[in-house]
């Protein structure tokens, strides 16, 4: 059985080698300590001493955030990391036996990795979320994967490990019905072209938005300017719910999308915020910065949804494609935390990372990745920052030769659903898997 | 009785981009079955390159297919044109304009031909080598992308049960040893070291290279099922019954996979007459439609804005379809783009200016309340040209001119 390492342990592995002392710090502690949730695996153990790593120093963050205690209040942000992310790039198993066999051509030198203990550490990318801490949850997956993009993507999406196709709701969609307000524009809401099938729902609104940028052309035309109000006016009645076609059909469904349109977008009001609020000008960047804005109003948004445009699908040049997945994130969130400070939202928002698997344990020839199984998972906020559940052996791989999954990704939405929101799992997941305890801060 | 306009109007949004108006005037007064065999008699159009090799390429290429699209002899060789590369496609997300249109040229020659010919030629395609990593495969340590997407999405589906795993792994093996000579034009090249050089069980059968998988594939009773189930789908608007799939695979893999016995196959079916705006417009419909309704160039940039630029699908298996085109966003996004541009709209006829309208639109099964809507607009404004951008605005904005 796997060993199991305390906090006590793991704060004296950090102290040992000299300049690492800020590494598990204050920051970077294990989640618990205790028996029923190894945070740690050993593995076969040929383990290499943190201090001897020479790994990056951090600065110390304060204390973590303690959530606010009002369920009412806390919100959510979905992070989406699509094309299937390499769990071993963003955790890297640096000290434990077999990665850099399995890793010929694409494993993260150890020199660069951001440590956590003498095992596995963050991408040497990822410096502002190791400084401000993140629960990282290990061997996330399904008990049953599988090699395709859309099957897996559709289980998540559906929050369904195995698939039984018993949801015509999505995980996300289901959530928002458990604590919105059916009387609210939207509850859950996607930044995206396109309406996304994690948000279905059944009794509250949600849908999708890339930019709220021309929400000035359907609210708020000027007294002075009859042209622009008639338009206004009319493209609302199209949306009227009382003038509803009796065909039904999409020409219905359309009609319902614009009576959503037209209240969020009254409800949002004026809106646009000048430059780029300090974020990246990238899609994911400007994503979070809607997000911040979108949570900040007092709209009813409980849940934002902000996938990644990125490609994460790296079956060449990983190592050459990878960081720069890595600095995106980082920098974006990191701009994502400063906008929250600033608008005293820190308390209130959960971020959580998805991705519908991991990759191959082993590269291939392109340098690259294939589609594999388990992967790594973050949540970041009010959290107490470390590793939860065990890190998959690397030393025995399924018949595939991947990693075998030691967390159901069910068990992590149940997390978020019953620690995070106080939504019991069984409400909105099949089954009642366990959430994993200790995550979240208090007051 | 449905008016015969309707049906006239319905054959062109599903045959070409939409309701051009030179189409509506040629048409006029022609039975709807005599308009489906004139566009399927009507030759390819062969539209004179675009001009790329500078920093605007990524633009210049969608833009140029637009204007394709738009033209009023675009018909259903482009048509299907479009449909291949949303089925069978690859994007400027990872692949350069250049290997993107030398795909698209793949794409016009084998559009209406033999989807056999199609896939072999997209397997060893330059653009989709890179975009599902073919290139530099060797049979030793093989990619797997292409192996998977080729069964999963292009040709077997993925609820078919066809294939295993054990086929993706044997499959990449098979389609190893392609490169792209980016030293001589990205020249794609055949390197007999690094492929495969002893057979591989694959599909139930044996195959050792490229051509063998590919013909293993579509040898596949499923391969004719899963093509007739996407492309009846993208014409009619709707999955098809079991029986009448079973009807059109069967016809498509007796005809050898030939594409156009398909098509003929869907569109003169007497139901397809019958599946009038039963699916929403794609974003590249809708705008294509509001170019002509408004008789206005509208930038390719805007697709964007509606999660549809040609040639830069989100991933590999396109565009998410019918019901994900129904968002907020987009919703916004139209009402964005008619506002912009209603402007310079023609004027109306004096004494119904919203019957001729919808008349350009194509639009002749309008609801009452659509009509109401309109009609209230009718005192709103002053002058016939603020009334001519209003209606045509809200026309555009309309549901009826988001269905297709």
């Amino acid at each position: 059985m796997p060993a199991c390492v305390s906090r006590r342990e793991l704060l004296k592995w950090a102290s040992a080698g000299a300049g690492a002392a800020a590494v598990g710090g204050a920051t970077w502690m294990v989640g618990r300590s205790d028996a029923d949730h190894p945070s740690l695996d050993l593995g076969s153990a040929g383990t290499t001493p943190a201090g001897t790593a020479a790994p990056r120093t951090a600065q110390v963050e304060p204390a973590p955030i303690a959530a606010v205690s009002n369920l009412s209040q806390r919100l959510l942000v979905v992070i989406e990391m699509g094309g299937g992310n390499d769990g071993m790039s963003t955790l890297v198993p640096y000290g434990m036996s077999g990665y850099y066999d399995l890793r010929q051509r694409t494993a993260v030198s150890e020199t660069d990795v951001l440590a956590l203990d003498g095992q596995v550490g963050l991408h040497g990318k990822l410096t502002n979320i190791h400084r401000r801490g993140a629960a990282v949850l290990q061997g996330v997956g399904s008990p049953k994967p599988d090699g395709s993009h859309f099957e897996m993507m559709a289980r998540w999406w559906s929050g369904d490990p195995l698939n039984s196709r018993s949801f015509d709701t999505g995980f996300l969609g289901r959530l928002a019905d458990a604590i919105g307000d059916p009387a609210a524009a939207a509850v859950a809401v996607s930044v995206g072209t396109s309406s996304h099938p994690a948000l279905l729902s059944r009794k509250v609104g949600t849908l999708a938005i890339p930019n709220a940028d021309a929400i000035g052309y359907v609210v708020g035309a000027a007294d002075e300017d009859p042209l622009r109000q008639a338009f206004q006016r009319g493209f609302a009645a199209f949306g009227d719910r009382n003038a509803r076609n009796a065909a039904g059909g999409f020409e219905d469904l359309l009609r319902e999308v614009r009576a959503q349109t037209v209240q969020f977008a009254g409800a949002l009001g004026t809106f646009g915020e000048e430059g780029d609020g300090g974020y990246p000008d990238s899609s994911f960047g400007q994503g979070l910065r809607l997000a911040a804005q979108l949570l900040d109003v007092d709209l009813g948004v409980r849940i934002v949804h902000v996938p990644m445009s990125e490609d994460f699908d790296t079956h060449d040049d990983h190592s050459g494609r990878y960081p720069a997945l890595m600095e995106e994130l980082d920098t974006s969130l990191e701009a994502f935390f400063v906008d929250l400070e600033a608008r005293g939202l820190r308390d209130r928002v959960l971020v959580m990372t998805t991705s519908e698997f991991g990759r191959t344990a082993r590269d291939n020839a392109s340098a690259g990745l294939d589609h594999g199984t388990a992967s790594v998972a973050m949540l970041m906020g009010p959290v107490n920052a470390g590793l939860y559940g065990q890190h998959p052996l690397l030393t025995d791989l399924d018949e595939n030769n991947d990693l075998i999954a030691t967390l159901g990704f069910d068990q992590y939405y149940a997390t978020v659903a019953d620690g995070w929101f106080g939504v019991p799992a069984g409400d909105v997941l099949n089954g009642s898997p366990e959430p994993l305890a200790g995550i979240f801060t208090t007051a | 009785m449905v008016n015969n306009n309707a049906l006239t109007s319905h054959v062109l949004r599903r045959l070409t981009f939409g309701i051009h108006p030179t189409r509506l005037a040629q048409f006029d007064g022609w039975a709807p079955a005599e308009v489906i065999e004139q566009l399927l008699a009507e030759p390819a159009l062969e539209p004179v390159a675009p001009e790329l090799g500078s920093d605007d390429d990524y633009s210049q290429l969608p833009e140029w297919w637009l204007r394709v699209m738009s033209r009023a002899d675009a018909g259903v060789h482009e048509r299907m044109v479009w449909f291949w590369h949303t089925l069978v496609t690859s994007g400027l997300s990872k692949v350069n304009p250049a290997l993107m249109y030398r795909q698209h040229k793949v794409l016009r020659e084998h559009a209406l031909g033999n989807f056999r010919d199609l896939l072999q030629a997209m397997a060893v395609d330059a653009a989709m080598l890179y975009w599902l990593d073919g290139s530099g495969s060797t049979a030793d340590e093989p990619n797997e992308n292409f192996a998977r997407e080729v069964m999963e999405l292009f040709a077997l589906g993925r609820e078919s049960d066809v294939y295993v795993e054990a086929d993706v792994r044997a499959g990449a093996k098979a389609f190893s040893g392609w490169w792209i000579d980016g030293d001589n034009s990205d020249e794609v090249r055949f390197d007999p070291d690094s492929a495969l050089t002893s057979s591989v069980d694959f599909l139930g059968t044996t195959v050792r290279t490229t051509e063998d998988a590919i013909n293993t594939i579509c040898d596949q009773p499923q391969c004719a099922r899963h093509i007739a189930g996407k492309l009846a789908h993208f014409l009619s608007g709707s999955q098809p019954s079991e029986e009448r799939l079973s009807e059109l695979a069967a016809v498509f893999a007796d005809s050898g996979l030939q594409i156009k016995s398909l098509v003929e196959a869907i569109v003169r079916d007497v139901g397809f007459l019958e599946q009038r705006n039963n699916r929403p417009r794609s974003s590249v419909e809708w705008v294509i439609s509001l170019r002509h309704l408004f008789d206005i160039e509208i930038d390719g940039y805007y697709l964007d804005g509606l999660g549809q630029t040609p040639f830069d699908p989100p991933n590999v298996a396109g565009w998410p379809g019918d019901n994900r085109w129904l968002s907020a966003g987009n919703d916004l996004t139209k009402a964005q783009i008619a506002t912009d541009h209603a402007s310079d709209t023609a004027t109306l006829d004096e004494e119904d200016p919203i019957g001729d309208v919808l008349a350009r639109a194509g639009l002749f099964e309008v609801s009452d309340a659509t009509i109401a809507v309109l009609t209230d607009a009718i005192g709103a404004v002053d002058s016939r040209r603020e009334l001519s951008t209003l209606l045509h605005a809200l026309v555009a904005c309309s549901p009826e001119f988001s269905l297709a």
